[in-house]
């Protein structure tokens, strides 16, 4: 599948998602080449007609903290959530994403299969792909759509 | 009235129990399992009315679940709670036995309507 497609499609699930789950509305913007620091990430494997893409959500811990709360109901007063709670929200905020990816695209005809969220390794992962801010929120999501033939 | 959640994300079940709270469900007793390795376990100990559950789970996916389940004979009524939203889903899910399914993310609304059409509250 080109690349433009799939980040096409991503640009929509992620945008109805986070006005759908969160409230928000989502702009994508420049991406950045280095990260911030502080960041954590979750991410899955996407399968599309036999190739296999890595889609991911990275975000500084604060930013994790108002998209977990927001996507809980939790308020500021709440107690902060600790890191694998974190990862487990940002998980299902990405699972979420490559679920509406996946039936666009099947509607489409493509064939595609979702993995299970994991903790990305920040060591080996550089941001490719798109980034989105939040227009009404304080928080940037790095897509990455790394692709892998299988 | 016994609800089973079974979800490997702790956030997803805490967003179905703070969802089912602001729905007119009665006062449900509410389990939790992580996997279909776990559910099933909750299933023979915790008889339960419904079980919502999520589809791509590590261990035992949700149709593996519903599969044991059901050949377990237990006739629980059982719906999908899950991002996987294609027809082809749907009828796999259906023919293996689930009465419904609900697409994340949800609104109270749609979670509300959807349980009513199957349980009685």
């Amino acid at each position: 599948m080109p690349t433009d497609c799939l980040n096409r499609v991503l640009v929509a699930s992620t945008s109805e998602i986070a006005i759908e789950l969160l409230g928000v509305d989502v702009e994508q913007s420049e991406i950045q080449c280095v990260l911030p620091s502080e960041c954590q990430g979750s991410g899955l494997t996407l399968k599309i007609d036999g190739h296999s893409y890595e889609i991911g959500i990275v975000t500084k811990r604060d930013s994790s903290q108002q998209i977990s709360k927001a996507m809980l109901g939790l308020g500021d007063d709440d107690e902060p959530l600790e890191d694998d709670e974190l990862l487990d929200a940002i998980g299902e905020l990405v699972n979420m994403i490559a679920g509406r990816v996946k039936g666009k695209l099947s509607d489409e005809g493509g064939v595609v299969e979702l993995a299970t969220p994991q903790e990305i390794d920040l060591e080996t992962w550089s941001p490719q792909g798109l980034m989105f801010k939040g227009t009404d929120f304080e928080f940037s999501i790095f897509i990455t759509s790394h692709c892998t033939v299988s | 009235m016994t609800i089973l959640i079974v979800d490997d994300s702790k956030a997803m079940r805490m967003i179905i129990q703070r969802t089912m709270k602001k729905c007119d469900l009665g006062n449900p007793t509410v389990v939790e399992a992580c996997d279909g390795k776990e559910g099933l376990a909750k299933v023979s100990e915790c008889n339960p009315d419904l079980v919502l559950s999520d589809w791509n789970m590590p261990e035992m996916n949700g149709l593996e679940f519903l599969k044991a389940v059901r050949e377990s004979g237990n006739q629980v009524t059982f719906g999908f709670v899950t991002t996987e939203c294609t027809d082809d889903v749907r009828g796999t899910a259906k023919e293996a036995g689930a009465e419904f399914f609900i697409t994340k993310p949800f609104t109270p609304e749609k979670f509300e309507a959807e349980l009513k059409l199957h349980v009685q509250v």
